[in-house]
């Protein structure tokens, strides 16, 4: 089992808290003009994504959990599982509807995401930060409307459902950043 | 009062269980590079120089964080015919150079810990206290439940009590447990230590004593800290010898403070962190 030391805490590192890989947020030492040192740290638990604070003594050693982020690209979904592909070496790994969450209404195909693997096994996914998707649904586009207010929501080939300015029309491919789900452009076919 | 300039290596050093040193040798010899200047300061004490101030960088190993660096600067001062009372008034009329608006508060300790958490200083047990720290949301680590009561009263204070104080105020924490009197006078009934700690915005400024004079009782205490350091696994440290005769030779009653002059700098600019306002901290010296 690997461990490491409170003095080598920093943002990133991932450690095995109650049997959940975990990584550290914001890691903050303080010592008492009296007492002994200690660590406080939040800690995102990347299994339930929940934040929790931990106090260690400081020196201690806390075990690490083996977690590390690969760049894969998405190739295809089955029922069950999505199906992602190192490029180089053209392996493959599949992950479930848990690992992938949310991340799952972005993917159709050839993205290159973020895989984060624990002992080997996927457990998050990260899109890329910006898809380009093609709208399958949405009301008929307004003309000559270019106010960037309101809006209507379009639902996209992924199924997906954002927000779009009303001049977008059905059919077009719209540029979409998929950590906020904002609509950014419209992509010229 | 007289500015000295006392050396920042010396053959002895505090013993402070909680307090590790950065060391370096000449000549073969070993030194310790200062936590503080307090025991030079007491020596000049003892040679009848009357109060005295220095301004003087002090190392503390391992400190490192963002109230923290292992180099910092330290603001010492000695009033020989102070009691305790007059210190702490001109600490905080020396705050309120920076901070008008802010009167003192004052704090006790053990009547904090039990307004805090209903536990009790002294009676209640080390389970009673395991339980409360156990149930606590900010969730220790086991090898930090491990420690004796005074420890884990220590960590409540530090971890939950002392980010409350001095938020709107110049907090002044007063009756310290014997146990943690570290170099002070103890009070008539020999429960409590003549020491006090000043907080602003959550964030420890000063620590002073009424200083402790009996050179037998502090040996004593060299002694009781060096055994808390080998059950630490800590080195022991070489007892200041000349401290000690300094003592016998007869310390003026007097008290002292010390103020971490990095964080005042910090809390009068408004900044978050030490590295704002040091040329270069650690990482970058």
């Amino acid at each position: 089992m690997a461990t490491v030391n409170t003095n080598e805490f920093r943002g990133g590192l991932k450690l095995l808290i109650d049997g959940d890989p975990c990584s550290i947020i914001e890691n903050e030492f303080v010592k008492p003009g009296k007492g002994q040192a200690f660590n406080r740290v939040k800690i995102r638990n990347l299994m339930t994504g929940r934040v929790i604070e931990r106090t260690y003594k400081s020196g201690e050693s806390v075990e690490t959990a083996d977690v590390v982020d690969t760049d894969m690209q998405f190739l295809y979904s089955d029922d069950e599982y999505w199906h992602f592909m190192v490029p180089e070496t053209f392996e493959q790994i599949a992950a479930d509807s848990s690992a992938v969450g949310d991340a799952s209404k972005w993917l159709k195909g050839q993205e290159d995401c973020v895989v984060t693997l624990w002992e080997g096994r996927p457990i998050s996914i990260t899109p890329p930060n910006f898809v380009e998707l093609q709208i399958t649904d949405t009301d008929p586009g307004v003309r000559g409307d270019t106010s960037g207010g309101g809006g209507k929501p379009a639902t996209l080939e992924t199924g997906a459902v954002v927000r779009v300015p009303l001049f977008v029309d059905l059919g077009e491919v719209i540029k979409v950043d998929t950590r906020t789900s904002d609509y950014v452009s419209r992509v010229k076919a | 009062m007289l500015e000295v300039d006392t050396p920042i290596l010396s053959s002895g050093a505090s013993t402070d269980p909680m307090l590790d040193h950065l060391s370096c040798s000449n000549a073969g010899q070993s030194y310790y590079l200062q936590t503080s200047p307090e025991f030079a300061m007491k020596r000049l004490l003892a040679a009848e120089s009357g109060s005295i101030y220095q301004i003087c960088r002090c190392f503390r190993a391992g400190e490192s964080g963002r109230r923290h660096n292992p180099e910092f600067t330290m603001l010492e001062w000695y009033r020989t015919d102070f009691s305790l009372q007059q210190l702490i008034d001109e600490m905080v009329s020396l705050l309120q150079h920076w901070f008008p608006q802010r009167v003192a508060r004052y704090y006790d300790y053990e009547k904090l810990i039990t307004q805090h958490t209903g536990l009790n200083y002294g009676s209640s047990s080390i389970e009673d206290i395991r339980n409360y720290l156990s149930g606590n949301s900010a969730s220790y680590s086991t090898e930090l439940l491990q420690g004796q009561c005074d420890d884990l009263f220590d960590l409540i204070f530090s971890s939950e009590i002392e980010p409350t104080l001095g938020i709107d105020n110049i907090a002044i924490m007063t009756n310290y447990p014997a146990s943690q009197a570290q170099f002070a006078e103890l009070s008539n009934c020999g429960n409590h230590a003549k020491r006090f700690e000043v907080y602003i915005n959550g964030i420890e400024l000063a620590n002073g004593y009424e200083e402790l004079a009996d050179s037998n009782e502090q040996a004593v205490r060299f002694a009781q800290h060096n055994k808390q350091r080998i059950a630490l696994s800590k080195p022991a440290i070489s007892v200041d010898q000349r401290l000690l005769s300094a003592l016998a030779h007869g310390l003026p009653q007097c008290s002292g403070v010390a103020l971490g002059l990095d964080r005042l700098l910090m809390l009068v600019a408004d900044l978050e962190s030490l590295d704002q306002v040091l040329e270069f901290s650690l990482d970058r010296a």
